[in-house]
């Protein structure tokens, strides 16, 4: 080969592999500009049925309001959101705004604080609701007194009960001031329950109020599950109070009280059994019960089973909070839309069920921004709604937790414990020491991750 | 000036050979660039991470000497868990499928009609991607609706185990699907049977060695360099496994990161890419490259003793 060809060759292959080496990536996600001055805001959620209201009516109003924000809404699995920020984190590719930032990502100092636009504004934190003001950095909106995202709607987690079952079985109707234990509510489980071979006579007493999903989380034990610190499962969520509620159901579980036992869940059905009538207690958002009666059914809303007696806390809530991200290109135009689906989406989207398979787009609670309590149709549910009036009534009855990293990790271990008992022979203590064990190891993990942070 | 970097470069070099030299290397640059921005600086970084504190989402690292190490033998339960785990799987896996490869080997080395469409067959599987592999074991292993437990039930098992749903059974589950990749091992061993010089076989038969006598004094010996070969790859292999575990650990009612399914591997992308402790996950990977080379250093030593190559006489290397 002559020399200056092979000199050019290489320099020719050398030079283009540079260039394509140095072509900056393509930003990722967010679609291009419509014009100069129209500005795109990228918004994270679990996106499905559940966050369609965003789609379907907070959007659209939000983009006649301001003709030059854009938003995108992109739908994360819920598994995969907390995972997926912080590596968009490590990117520098993060989105404006995102639901459930993880702890840890706010204790890192990647959300803004909102304190500054709340004041320029005239948004008080004491316009919000109770579980707002708890301070609380998990989704109830604070971090070392910093408001560090704000709600769209706040929720109760609590009990539904069908009242022609409860009248059928001789039991008294329950109101808001009624507080159950774990041994009333098998009693009524037990008077509700129809056994049947025939799946259209069969009626259950109660759905299964597994703790993990129920009362480990929304703290109806005294002392809270991970204890007062928020770091001890060994000793607090194997306790006699808590091996009590197990035996309890358990029994409920062996008795064919709950469709569990049948290997029926409810989220396989392709209508609930609560809403056909088959069920006598299960759990419930204001917008599911709401959901019920909407489909015939005769309901009531009380406090959901506590672990402990005489314990207050008989309704579990948390808010669906979004937060702006310190790595966002448009703050501004981010603190505008997060502030309408705060303080002006809620006025039109409307109560919709979170787990009793509702189609329709819709929020599962009432505003936690208290002013709209106020205003049109809010005011008007409360004022002549008496499930919504209760619902207001129940949220006095929640008692935040203790903060820790994660309580979803924490407890996760404890969806096992039936299957320890029935498929691995272990006895029903073995199985919730072996749970607490492992909840202990998680939660320790966490708290290491999270003091971790800023050392 | 070209010519005078060239001498600078090479300078006990002359003329054509400095020439030929310097464009040699210049053919070789782009694997040199690569080396080192693909392997050498990333190796760099993560021996510097070992000793750091570097959480993803709150950089930058910060040094802190060998406090990882500390926590990773005093506080970590799961450091020794997940090795626990990993040296079960691959107590239970290393030899039973080596024997089998090689058994399968012995099998694909007979002279039939055929041979070629069996031998693609059984190495076809080892091809198919990790991740496919473990979806379809995930549906063959439904503790209800998994074929292989129908089947089971079929032969009269009443209760047959629940697989990736049992802390028993789920580390035997994943040591059950390593056998869909047996066919690679085999293809190996079935090159180092084809490499057996017949007439070592004929002399065998002609002092009138049995079937049994031809493969423990002729073929083992010489396979033998093959078999150390496949055992090397096979411990290797071992301290790798990672998709079966994340994909299985993911679906089973124990959920991520389900302890019985926690090999080492699975335990460092967790403490690195879930949990963002990027310092610590290095040091948890250097950890285990020099337990996987003191193994592996280990083995090599007894070459001498189990290896034969033929053209050198027993043990020579």
């Amino acid at each position: 080969m002559k020399k200056k060809t092979f000199w050019l060759i290489s320099m020719i292959l050398l030079v283009g592999l540079l260039l394509v080496g140095c072509q900056p990536a393509e930003e990722a996600g967010a679609p291009e500009e419509a014009g100069a001055e129209t500005v795109t805001i990228t918004i994270w959620d679990f996106g499905g049925a559940e966050f369609s209201y965003l789609d379907e009516i907070a959007i659209p109003e939000f983009e006649e309001k301001f003709p030059n924000i854009q938003i995108n809404h992109v739908g994360v699995l819920e598994d995969e959101l907390g995972l997926k920020i912080e590596t968009s984190i490590a990117a520098g590719e993060v989105p404006d705004i995102a639901i459930f930032v993880p702890t840890r990502v706010v204790a890192a100092g990647h959300v803004l604080a909102l304190d500054d636009y709340m004041a320029r504004d005239g948004i008080a934190r004491e316009d919000y609701c109770s579980l707002f003001q708890s301070g609380n950095i998990s989704n109830y909106g604070q971090f070392d007194d910093k408001v560090t995202s704000l709600p769209i709607d706040s929720n109760i987690w609590a009990m539904v009960y069908n009242k022609d079952l409860f009248a059928e079985a001789g039991l008294p109707e329950l109101g808001t001031d009624d507080y159950i234990n774990f041994e009333t509510w098998l009693e009524y489980a037990r008077a509700i329950d129809q056994p049947s071979e025939n799946l259209e006579d069969r009626v259950w007493g109660s759905n299964m109020f597994v703790p993990v999903f129920n009362s480990q989380n929304n703290y109806m034990s005294s002392p809270f599950a991970l204890g007062d610190d928020g770091r001890s499962c060994e000793g607090n969520a194997n306790n006699a109070d808590w091996m009590n509620a197990w035996d309890i159901m358990m029994t409920a579980y062996d008795e064919d009280l709950t469709p569990e036992s049948a290997g029926v869940w409810f989220e396989d059905l392709e209508e609930d059994m609560f809403v056909q009538g088959k069920m006598g207690m299960t759990y419930s958002t204001l917008g599911d019960v709401v959901y019920a009666r909407d489909q015939g059914l005769n309901v009531g809303l009380t406090g959901q089973p506590v672990v402990t007696e005489g314990w207050s806390g008989n309704v579990g809530g948390w808010n669906n909070s979004y937060s702006i991200m310190t790595g966002s290109e448009h703050p501004d135009e981010a603190w505008e839309f997060l502030k309408f689906l705060s303080t002006e989406a809620p006025l039109n989207i409307p109560l919709s069920s979170d787990m009793l398979l509702s189609d329709e787009p819709g929020l599962p609670g009432l505003p936690c921004y208290l002013p709209l309590h106020e205003q049109g149709r809010i005011a008007e549910l409360i004022a002549e709604d008496p499930l919504v009036a209760d619902s207001v009534s129940l949220m006095s009855h929640i008692v935040p937790p203790p903060f820790t990293p994660d309580t979803w990790t924490s407890f996760d271990e404890f969806w096992n414990v039936f299957s320890l008992v029935n498929d691995e022979g272990m006895t029903l203590e073995e199985a919730v020491n072996e749970a607490t064990a492992v909840c202990q190891d998680a939660t320790d993990e966490l708290w290491e991750v999270f003091d971790s942070i800023g050392q | 000036m070209i010519e005078r970097s060239r001498k600078w470069i090479f300078p006990s070099l002359e003329g054509q050979k400095r020439r030929e030299a310097f464009q040699g290397y210049l053919f070789l640059l782009p694997w040199i660039i690569g080396f080192i921005v693909f392997l050498l600086i990333p190796l760099g970084m993560a021996a510097y991470s070992a000793f750091t504190r570097w959480v993803l989402i709150d950089p930058p690292p910060r040094w802190i000497g060998l406090e990882n190490f500390r926590a990773m033998f005093t506080k970590d339960k799961f450091f020794w868990w997940s090795l626990g785990i990993t040296l079960k799987f691959m107590v239970m896996t290393l030899i039973p499928f080596m024997i089998l490869g090689l058994a399968l080997s012995l099998l694909l080395n007979q002279k039939l009609r055929g041979m070629n469409f069996f031998r693609t067959m059984l190495y076809v599987p080892a091809v198919v991607s990790g991740v496919a592999v473990t979806l379809l074991f995930m549906n063959l292993l439904h503790p209800e609706f998994g074929a292989i437990n129908i089947f089971l039930r079929s032969l009269g098992v009443a209760d047959p185990p629940n697989w990736i749903n049992s802390p028993d059974w789920a580390l035997p589950a994943v040591a059950f699907m390593g056998l869909w990749g047996i066919g690679g091992g085999a293809i190996i061993y079935l090159a180092g049977l084809q490499n057996i010089p017949p007439h070592l076989y004929e002399a065998a038969e002609i002092d009138g060695a049995n079937s049994w006598q031809k493969f423990w004094k002729v073929t083992l010996p010489l396979l033998s360099p093959t078999i150390f070969f496949v055992l090397i790859t096979g411990i290797i292999g071992s301290f790798q496994v990672f998709t079966p575990a994340y994909i299985l650990g993911g679906v089973t009612r124990f959920g991520p990161g389900s302890k019985y399914l926690r090999f080492y591997l699975l335990h460092i992308y967790i403490k690195g890419f879930q949990q963002g402790r990027l310092g610590y996950a290095s040091a948890l990977a250097w950890i285990l490259f020099f337990i996987s080379a003191i193994v592996v250093f280990i083995i090599y030593k007894q070459t001498e003793r189990f290896v034969y190559y033929e053209e050198e006489g027993k043990g020579s290397s």
